[in-house]
């Protein structure tokens, strides 16, 4: 058993021992168990990090499949990629898990929580390393479950179990085109394997070719759904109903972006695709400008951040569009740190406020909080890109990538980085600078978090802090670390973007340096110059209305696609049920008023309905059938 | 003189069929019944499958029919006692559809009937068969060789039946 | 074949068995029973033997079925737990005494060469279930299912039998295989095409679609599957259904393939019809049985795909779908048994979705098992259903199949809902259910099947590359 194998079967043991002796296990080693579990992944992946030679290597497990030439085997790949996802997935999943154990102390469903989290480290570990596309989406699948169930964890909650549906139903959605997607890559190259495909793209493959533009615009649909793209995203800022930790690993770090790393993982069908490169590069940004234009008016904390994390992994699909692969991969990495961060921190938060998310009801938290303070700060400088934090280096890249492709995109994308540094500040200001805006008892109830909640706090705040440095371009006296370690996953495309010339790259970096500074700056004014404070829900109105309410867009869903369904599902159940049988016996009910109730519980009609349907039915069939004959009959 | 007996009892057979499905009486229906089954065995006879038309009259005159009519008669009818007549009677509903159905169904499989070319099926499949000696014979003989299987499986078939309907039958104790 | 012989004399046995007075001994005798037909059947393995003058063929195809279906009789028989709950009512001595005889014409179903041998193993096994449907002779609704079910199936029946008249009439044989290479010769263009053999073909597949239920044929199933007994209704939900399309696939790819072209619309519409019905209707469906019902036509719905594909892959889809069902869906009726029991309204079980809240509590076991069946029977990964549905999906993929490709996937999105209310119950909703006990056998069964579904869902070519 190599230490490949190792790593995903840590967390499946642990998900084993929790989920099987889910009364057995005592609360405390529960979370040790799964700590240790997420640990010790964490660990085969950072000594197979050392040993990586830059060599792709192949782990077969077992054969798995086969359907006539066609061979699926569960096997796991290693390559620059999965190496740098394993380290985020498991790096940030064991601090997660630390920290779980301190907010979730208080839970009766402890020992069922931690074997959730180490069902999804799991699943999200095979997404990254299966080595085909069939084993990716095992993973993806089942990282949807986890979701699934980790959002209506507290299922007490109707509307939480209702959230959890609706994440579960746009993920199948997307899984949908996933599925489509890789029967096309199957019946079109024979083979799931990654090395297979790109092989194969290598030679013979047109570059016009419509069909890789279906199979990249399938995987794509996937991508939207797991990663909350437009039309897809609604379900991401409900899944917040899930304990706070989750809303951290799942719903920011490590499952939404599997579309961003599926793509990267398929670059070289990508960039044979330029058709779908447009789709995906605009999608992108139409979603980063509709979500961070939905997260200035949001109040509740979580809620922000979600909008934010959609917002994010809009500019993310944009970088890809771009073909900035690998800065979007940065930007993911970068990501990863500062938006657990901010969630780690909002729950420590809310954990403070017993469990108030409302940041009108909040304020001053910065004296009672200071840990908490001082790294929720860092992060929203990282997140606002301004300098030196680390998403300033990986948003930058991604912009200066935009400008090269369209310098359209890139002012849009700067509006939407302008308004993201906005709102962060704003819920910083609000959250933990001026009064205290709660209850007497909840300012009496006031405490900074234990240490195994902080601890991972800290440890993200440094992550977030430095981990720009990664990858410091050349134009700042850096030599792209990151960029040159992936530059082997991107042999098979045709054109990976090349940056833009230096001296505009200064020009762009310093404006957007400048208006996300502004932009804070009138945040500050605004929330701790005037100390204002958001209205309460029913005072809002105009434009702002319809912003506060997303748009109405779940509205929009729910009426066009939900309640035509119903509707439909209600008209089946009415007419085949009701109407076809309800009607017969209303026409010859006069008939049968005189029998018994007995014979009528025999003979209510619906017998004989059945038979007739069946004999009108065999009667089309034949006459359909027999159409050319009978037609030759007649003449 | 062949043909007028066959069209007599091909009336017969079509004429009791519709009395059947037009009676409100199911006793009525029974015995019009009764003359259907005749008139197909007639005409199964006159087809030249002789046992098969005595299986009929056995197996359907014999039983099922007296079953039905064991049936209608022990059925307590309570509504019916004052007229001091034991009747069953029936309604017949959704006549306009059933009828459409019945005809247009009537008329495909005609159609059919009428296309199949059954001599040139014949003579393509079957080759001669003499036409005056017995079916009784070469069934008998066919039913203990060749399908002795069926034959024998058959069985399997009617024990359940058998032990399905005592079952069903049986009062619970 | 000597399996059917075994299992009709053991069927006398169990009558006889039931004169002792000792109750207790007929459920190990039946299962022991299976056990050794299965091992008679496993033993002509790799033989290829035609019975009786072409009556049956026993080749490695045949073995597999009779396999899915023993296996699938063993099962019910395992969570039956002796009839011996209601000792004044129950006949257990009759009960598996039927059971194994219909389980004989299921056999014949899949042997059958001769068009004869088919109808008499279809009516085998039709009777029986028309007699086990109506078994609880003192519900009212047992026996209206039971002779709802007599009517409609006589009616099928018949309708088969035309259909056998009718191709013997345009053939002149009664062989699978003759049949088949009439077809084929008639669609060289070297006889007269009659309109005779078309309709035939048409009345014999209806026939066996009833049976399957497919839509439009698919009325009776509800009814007869709620009013049924449940653990029958597990009988014929699954060795019934497999049977049936065994058959069908028998007769479509041996004797009408020919006529590809007359029929693969007719399956095509069908099956997208079946899918779309069953699906939708399922989800308003409250009670746990009358989803299962559903939930089984709209599997006739994906095994008819496959059957319509008529790939070289599709008999080892249709083994695979099979069993991958038939072991959940043994599972999911196993769990309902014990749970409706255990909570009754009105003095009878309680069928619905809510007799399930809060049963992860305290019946861990019957949770995770009652999930892990409905998984499967979505077709979530990682269990046995998904690989079932995609080695259908990918077969109807090859022929080009993709209206039925579009609504089978919409649909299975569909199924999903209506399979995670039992877990939903299960797991997330409250509810009081003491701890259930359950006898060692049955708890063996439910911890088999699970374990089964997973390892399927595992590692697939397990049994795939057997069949």
């Amino acid at each position: 058993m190599s230490l490949i194998t190792l790593i995903p079967l840590f967390p499946l043991i642990g998900f084993l021992i929790n989920g099987i002796g889910f009364n057995i296990v005592p609360k405390n080693l529960a979370g040790i168990i799964s700590t240790a579990a997420a640990l010790a992944s964490f660990c085969c992946a950072v000594v197979l990090f050392m040993n990586f030679s830059g060599e792709v290597q192949i782990a077969k497990v077992f054969d798995w499949i086969t359907v006539g030439k066609l061979n699926i085997s569960m096997s796991f790949q290693i390559d620059q990629l999965s190496l740098l996802m394993l380290l985020i997935i498991t790096g940030v999943g064991s601090l997660i898990h630390i920290y779980s154990m301190g907010y979730m102390s208080h839970d009766a469903g402890y020992g069922k929580f931690f074997s959730f989290l180490n069902l999804f480290l799991f699943f999200m570990l095979l997404l990254v390393m299966g080595s085909n596309y069939v084993v990716m989406f095992i993973g993806w699948e089942g990282v949807g479950l986890c979701s699934y169930l980790l959002i209506g964890f507290w299922n007490k909650n109707t509307n939480y179990g209702t959230a959890a549906r609706k994440a579960f139903i746009m993920n199948r959605i997307g899984d949908l085109g996933f599925l489509l997607g890789i029967f096309m890559i199957i019946s079109h190259f024979g083979s799931v394997e990654y090395l297979d495909v790109f092989e194969d793209l290598g030679h013979g493959t047109v570059a016009g070719d419509k069909t890789i533009m279906w199979i990249t615009l399938l995987l794509f649909i996937g991508a939207m759904g797991k990663s909350a793209q437009i039309p897809l995203y609604t379900w991401l800022p409900d899944a917040m109903a899930g304990p706070t930790p989750v809303s951290a690993l799942i719903h920011a770090a490590t499952m939404v972006t599997a579309g961003i790393y599926m793509v990267i993982r398929s670059n070289a069908l990508y960039s044979l695709a330029p058709e779908t490169l447009h789709i995906v590069g605009w999608v992108g940004l139409a979603t980063a400008l509709l979500a961070a234009s939905i997260g200035i008016f949001q109040n509740d904390i979580k809620k922000v951040l979600a909008y934010s994390t959609v917002s994010q992994l809009g500019y993310m699909f944009m970088g890809l569009g771009v073909m900035a692969y690998s800065s979007s991969f940065f930007h993911v990495m970068t990501h990863a740190f500062f938006k657990a961060l901010l969630f780690l921190g909002a729950g420590s938060v809310i954990h403070a406020m017993s469990d108030e998310q409302d940041i009108r009801k909040m304020g001053g938290l910065r004296k009672a909080l200071p840990i908490t303070f001082w790294t929720f700060l860092i992060a929203t400088i990282a997140i606002s890109g301004i300098p030196p934090f680390a998403g300033f280096f990986s948003k930058d890249e991604i912009l200066a990538h935009v400008y090269e492709h369209s310098p359209l995109m890139w002012g849009l994308a700067l509006a939407g980085s302008v308004m993201t540094s906005f709102y962060m500040f704003r819920l910083l200001f609000l959250t933990f600078f001026g009064e205290f805006r709660g209850t007497k008892e909840q300012e009496h109830h006031l405490h900074e978090s234990p240490l195994s909640m902080t601890l991972p706090l800290m440890i993200l705040a440094v992550l977030s802090a430095v981990g720009g440095f990664f990858n410091v371009p050349h134009l700042l006296g850096g030599d792209s670390k990151l960029a040159n370690f992936m530059a082997p996953l991107f042999a098979h495309s045709h054109a990976v973007a090349h940056a833009a010339d230096e001296s505009l790259e200064k020009t762009l970096m310093i404006i957007s340096v400048i208006a996300a500074i502004l932009s804070a700056g009138i945040a500050y004014y605004l929330f701790i110059g005037k100390k204002s404070v958001p209205v309460a829900d029913s005072k809002v109105a105009g434009l702002q209305k319809v912003i506060y309410n997303k748009y109405y867009i779940d509205e929009l869903y729910d009426t066009i696609f939900v309640k035509p369904i119903s509707a439909l599902s209600k008209f089946f159940y009415s007419v085949i049920d009701f109407l076809v049988i309800d009607l017969a016996i209303e026409g010859i009910g006069k008939l049968v008023k005189g029998l018994s109730s007995e014979a009528r519980l025999m003979q209510d009609g619906r017998t004989g309905v059945y038979l007739f349907v069946m004999v009108l039915s065999i009667a089309v069939i034949i006459v359909w059938t027999l159409k050319d004959f009978i037609l030759v009959g007649f003449k | 003189m062949l043909n007028i007996i066959l069209i007599a009892f091909c009336i017969l057979t079509v004429g009791s069929a519709l009395w059947v499905l037009w009676t409100k009486n199911v006793l009525h229906a029974a015995f019009a019944l009764l003359l259907t089954f005749l008139g197909v065995a007639a005409l199964y006879v006159m087809a030249g499958a002789d046992f098969l038309g005595i299986t009929q009259i056995l197996v359907y005159v014999g039983g099922i029919l007296v079953l039905l009519i064991f049936g209608i008669m022990l059925t307590n009818q309570a509504g019916n006692k004052e007229g001091g007549k034991n009747m069953i009677l029936t309604e017949n509903l959704n006549r306009f559809w059933g009828i459409l159905i019945a005809g247009g169904f009537f008329g495909l499989l005609f159609y059919t009937f009428t296309q199949a070319g059954f001599q040139e099926v014949e003579q393509q499949h079957f080759g001669e068969i003499s036409n005056h000696s017995s079916t009784i014979q070469i069934t008998g003989i066919q039913l203990m060789t060749d399908y002795v299987l069926p034959f024998e499986i058959v069985g399997v078939l009617l024990m359940i039946a058998l032990v399905g309907a005592s079952f069903l039958a049986s009062k619970n104790e | 074949m000597n399996s059917i012989i075994a299992l009709s004399l053991f069927g006398i046995a169990n009558l006889f068995l039931g004169f002792l007075n000792n109750r207790k001994i007929l459920m190990p005798a039946t299962l022991a029973f299976i056990l050794f037909a299965l091992g008679l059947n496993l033993a002509d393995w790799n033989t290829e033997v035609l019975w009786f003058n072409n009556m049956l063929r026993t080749n490695n195809l045949s073995v597999n079925f009779t396999t899915v279906i023993l296996v699938a009789t063993l099962l019910v028989v395992a969570i039956s737990r002796g009839f011996g709950d209601d000792e004044e009512h129950s006949h257990p001595a009759e009960y598996y005494a039927i059971m194994l005889f219909s389980v004989v014409g299921a056999i014949m179903m899949v042997t059958f060469e001769n068009l004869l041998m088919l109808f008499i193993g279809l009516e085998i096994l039709s009777v029986s279930m028309y007699v086990l449907t109506g078994s609880d002779k003192r519900n009212l609704r047992s026996n209206e299912a039971a002779l709802k079910y007599f009517l409609m199936g006589a009616f099928a029946t018949g309708i088969l039998l035309f259909g056998v008249a009718l191709v013997y009439g345009a053939t002149g044989s009664f062989s699978i295989y003759g049949i088949g290479n009439f077809v084929t010769e008639n669609r060289m263009g070297q006889s007269e095409i009659t309109p005779m053999l078309y309709v035939g073909i048409l009345l014999i597949i209806i026939g066996l679609l009833f049976k399957v239920s497919a839509a439009p044929f698919h009325f009776w199933t509800p009814d007869v599957y709620e009013g049924a007994p449940t653990i029958f209704t597990a009988f014929m939900s699954t060795v019934v259904k497999t049977a049936g399309f065994a058959a069908l696939y028998r007769l479509l790819s041996v004797s009408f393939v020919g006529e590809y072209g007359k029929w693969v619309y007719l399956l095509y519409f069908l099956c997208a019809a079946t899918l779309i019905i069953a699906n939708i209707t399922a989800v308003y469906q409250q009670s746990f049985k009358r989803m299962m019902a559903f939930s089984s036509i709209s599997h006739a719905g994906y095994l008819l795909m496959t059957v319509t594909s008529n790939q070289a892959t599709t008999q080892s889809s249709i083994l695979f779908y099979s069993l991958a069902y038939s072991i959940a869906t043994v599972t999911a009726f196993a769990v309902m048994i014990l749970v409706s029991e255990n909570k009754t309204s009105n003095g009878k079980p309680d069928e619905s979705f809510d007799a399930f809240k809060g049963l992860a509590k305290n019946n861990p076991l019957l949770a995770f098992a009652l999930a892990v069946s409905m998984l499967s029977l979505a077709g979530i990964p990682l269990t046995a259903g998904f690989w079932g549905k995609f080695f259908i999906f990918s077969d109807a993929f090859k022929r080009g199949l993709i209206l039925d490709l579009i609504v089978a996937v919409l649909m299975s999105a569909v199924g999903v809902y209506y399979y995670f209310k039992p877990i939903i119950a299960s797991y997330m909703k409250e509810g009081n259910i003491q701890e259930i006990t359950i006898k060692p056998i049955y708890k063996l069964t439910l911890i088999i099947t699970t374990i089964l579904t997973i390892l399927l869902g595992l590692m697939p070519d397990l049994v795939k590359s057997i069949f």
